[in-house]
């Protein structure tokens, strides 16, 4: 007996829910297959929303010590119960996960718990918690399983001494002191959440600076930060062993350094939930990378089949994922997508946070040549002092001209919000004067904008003065006219 | 006003029962509260050598500590009281080790040998042996399933180690009441007293000794397994694993029977592990005889 749909979705992560609603808002008849207990996956369970809750809590402590002045220094026991700093965490994941499931039920998808793989490129078999199996068949299958963290060979993950991203929210009390391999995403948002709840907390990569992708200017701020809390980046560094040896954890780098502490944390990215898919049935495979490849329509290699989400790639981030659920239902389904978002947002929930739309200065002149740069620093704006947030700044990229924003490249607290501005203002073409002949509330931190805007101008006007000055005849350059 | 010892005793449970008297005696120590934990002679002649050692291995101790539940559990009532406990709950052996530091964890374990009730009896020898043994095996075989849920598997091997701890705190005084009216229990008899009130000894003892939440859970609920639904994590993997190091204890053509019949059990399905999730967790019960073996023998 196989039940017929026109849409069915493999995953209820953020791509997977995005797509099968985007299917019944079409007119679909659409089923969602979740392997978890619930829906929501991984972003929810272990990912996105019980990180930043407790990163909520290590900024709220960190923000106390800050906004006081430092007058009041806030310090975590040692062996803090990290359930009792995670309070809210079942109540922020029990009512995400109930919004989201009544969202589904209200647009009337079908909601299978099991585990799907692909029995031929229109039909996938569906194996429920206790064995049972249906099958599902579609016109259209849009695959969404997202990924689990990679098990580097050398690293002898046990989720009991050394930790994934998956197993490292188990925690039931603080270490005292943590060794995270990696400087990606994950590794530096956790690095810098445990610094701050006061462990001593050591990252090491080969990378020379953590999270490559972001200009460094972000990341050399945030690493002075990070070491300003104690903690310590040890770059340019290859692991040779881990060992736990039942109390502690021994990390041995190849310059022969040893790092012992209480717990690690291994989080050299992820790969692709492809296993157990079946993909060769569907007429499938993943590449080289473990990764299903797409066209620019989030269409597979069969193409009545989508994959969309951290299965494709990079940048796998919730937001992209969602974005990529929605456009290739629309697709799929014939209908328009909208332009495609070439000015998407990318937050790192680090503390202090980092965010960036567009392209950054190295990006910028490589591609347009001749550009202009301004910034803000947090310490220059009333609203940074009144916060204490004094290490935070705000870049700007622009065209030559100031006619246009090319990048916003922001760290310190509000960045992933602040961000939001420059996006709007590079959707909109708009120059840059817009920031400075438009009124903003006062104190707050988009006033950076402003700042940043104006020296960028300045620089634009001292450029232009450079410019004329050079043109002018020697008379006129002396200051004297000579008649 | 303190019920009648009567009232606390509950209805046999085997068809071979002790004499009324013995098990009104029992009861009767329980309302006075009279709960120790015995410590197996073996470990507590290795602590003792280990504790008189200069330098003794941080990670002896740690595997001694893991392998006798009287021992854990007595060091999470150290760990956890006013002269150590601050306001943080010890959850962990582990995280008791790193909290009181070597020396004191030594001198805490010397203490608790020297001190602690030891069981002394030739004759359930048999009997105690399974107690610890079917212990460990629940412990290490909760630790796989909160492996595989990635929760948190310290918490998980404590809360397998100490479920039925209340069963050897019923033995040490079914051994006294013995010794005292010169009676002598049958090994079925004394299955049947521990099986009736290991569970209301073991929730007092937790209660007593501060143990942490999901350990007095675990002690309290690992035979409701009805309503899986009902109880947190913790309690379902601590139930799970009990079920599973009962079967897995079984001799190979036992044990093969009996893994038939618990793939359908309804807590794989309450924690969400599928069918070949189950297989993995059978597949390593090998490997966990042979470390449950290093850890008892």
């Amino acid at each position: 007996m196989t039940d017929r749909y026109d849409l069915v979705v493999i995953g209820s992560g953020p791509a997977g829910q995005k797509a099968a609603i985007q299917g019944a808002k079409a007119g679909c008849r659409v089923a969602i297959v979740e392997r978890g207990a619930a829906v929501g996956g991984e972003c929810v369970q272990r990912g996105t929303i019980p990180s930043k809750t407790l990163r909520e809590t290590a900024v709220a402590l960190a923000s106390f010590r800050q906004r006081s002045g430092n007058v009041l220094d806030l310090q975590m026991p040692e062996g803090t119960k990290i359930s009792s700093l995670l309070t809210r965490l079942d109540e922020v994941v029990q009512s995400h996960q109930r919004y989201i499931g009544d969202q589904l039920r209200r647009n009337g998808i079908d909601l299978i718990h099991g585990r799907a793989r692909f029995v031929s490129p229109v039909e996938v078999e569906v194996q429920s918690v206790q064995g049972a199996r249906r099958r599902l068949a579609a016109g259209t299958i849009v695959i969404a399983v997202g990924s689990t963290p990679r098990v580097p060979p050398n690293v002898p993950i046990d989720h009991e001494h050394v930790l994934d991203s998956d197993s490292i929210l188990s925690l039931q009390y603080l270490p005292r002191s943590l060794t995270v391999i990696g400087a990606g995403v994950i590794a530096s948002e956790y690095a810098s959440i445990f610094a701050t709840l006061g462990v001593q907390v050591t990252m090491v990569d080969k990378a020379p600076r953590p999270l490559g992708f972001l200009d460094p200017e972000l990341t050399d701020r945030f690493v002075a930060e990070f070491e300003r809390s104690g903690a310590r980046y040890v770059a340019n560094a290859a692991i040779a062993s881990v060992a736990a040896d039942g109390i502690s954890v021994v990390t041995t780098l190849e310059s022969g350094e040893v790092l012992t502490s209480d717990k690690l944390l291994c989080a050299l990215g992820r790969v692709a939930s492809v296993d157990g898919l079946n993909l060769t049935a569907a007429g499938l495979a993943a590449n080289t990378r473990g990764l299903i490849e797409v066209d620019a329509h989030l269409r597979t290699v069969v193409p009545h089949i989508y994959a969309v989400g951290d299965v494709i790639g990079p940048p796998a981030l919730a937001t992209s994922a969602m974005e990529q659920g929605r456009r290739a239902v629309c697709h799929a389904m014939g209908l328009p997508a909208g332009l495609s978002g070439e000015t998407m947002p990318v937050g790192v929930y680090t503390i202090p946070e980092m965010a960036c739309v567009g392209l950054d200065e190295a990006a910028a002149r490589e591609r347009h040549g001749e550009i202009l740069v301004g910034r803000a620093a947090f310490r220059e704006i009333a609203r940074g002092h009144i916060s204490n947030a004094r290490d935070g700044f705000l870049k700007m990229v622009a065209a030559a001209d100031g006619s246009r924003v090319l990048g916003v490249q922001i760290i310190g607290e509000g960045a992933t919000e602040l961000v939001h501005l420059g996006q709007l203002a590079m959707i909109g073409a708009q120059p840059v004067e817009v920031f400075i002949e438009n009124i903003f509330n006062f104190p707050t931190l988009a006033e950076a904008y402003r700042v940043a805007a104006l020296d960028l101008l300045s620089r634009r006007a001292d450029a232009g003065l450079r410019l004329r000055h050079a043109a002018a005849p020697v008379e006129e350059r002396d200051g004297a006219r000579v008649p | 006003m303190t019920e009648p010892a009567s009232a606390l005793i509950p209805p046999a449970s085997r068809s071979e029962a002790l004499p009324g008297p013995l098990r009104e005696r029992i009861a009767e120590r329980i309302a006075q509260g009279s709960l120790d934990i015995p410590m197996l002679p073996q470990v507590a002649g290795e602590i003792l050598a280990q504790g008189s050692a200069e330098g003794a291995d941080v990670r002896r101790l740690s595997d001694l500590l893991h392998r006798d539940q009287a021992l854990a559990g007595h060091v999470l009532r150290v760990a956890n009281s006013a002269a150590f406990g601050g306001d943080v709950r010890i959850q962990s052996i582990q995280q008791a080790l790193i909290r009181i530091g070597l020396v004191q964890m030594r001198e805490i374990v010397v203490t608790v040998a020297l001190h602690g009730k030891v069981f002394r009896s030739a004759s359930h020898q048999g009997l105690t042996a399974e107690l610890w043994r079917h212990a460990t095996l629940t412990g290490l075989f909760a630790k796989e399933i909160a492996r595989q849920l990635r929760a948190n598997v310290e918490a998980a091997f404590v809360c397998g180690l100490l479920h039925d701890v209340g069963k050897p705190v019923v033995l040490g005084l079914l051994l006294d009441v013995c010794k005292e009216t010169r009676h002598t229990a049958s090994h079925a008899a004394c299955e049947a007293i521990l099986e009736d009130f290991h569970v209301q000894v073991g929730s007092l003892l937790g209660e007593r000794w501060a143990l942490p939440d999901d350990v007095r859970q675990a002690i309290a609920h690992h035979h409701e397994t009805e309503t899986p639904d009902g109880f947190g994590k913790f309690v379902r993997m601590t139930a799970l694993a009990d079920v599973i190091a009962y079967a897995a204890a079984k001799s190979d053509e036992e044990y093969e029977v009996e893994r038939g019949l618990l793939a359908g059990h309804p807590l794989f399905a309450a924690l969400n592990l599928y069918p070949d999730d189950v297989e993995a967790l059978f597949a390593k019960r090998a490997a966990i005889l042979a470390h449950a073996q290093a850890f008892t023998s």
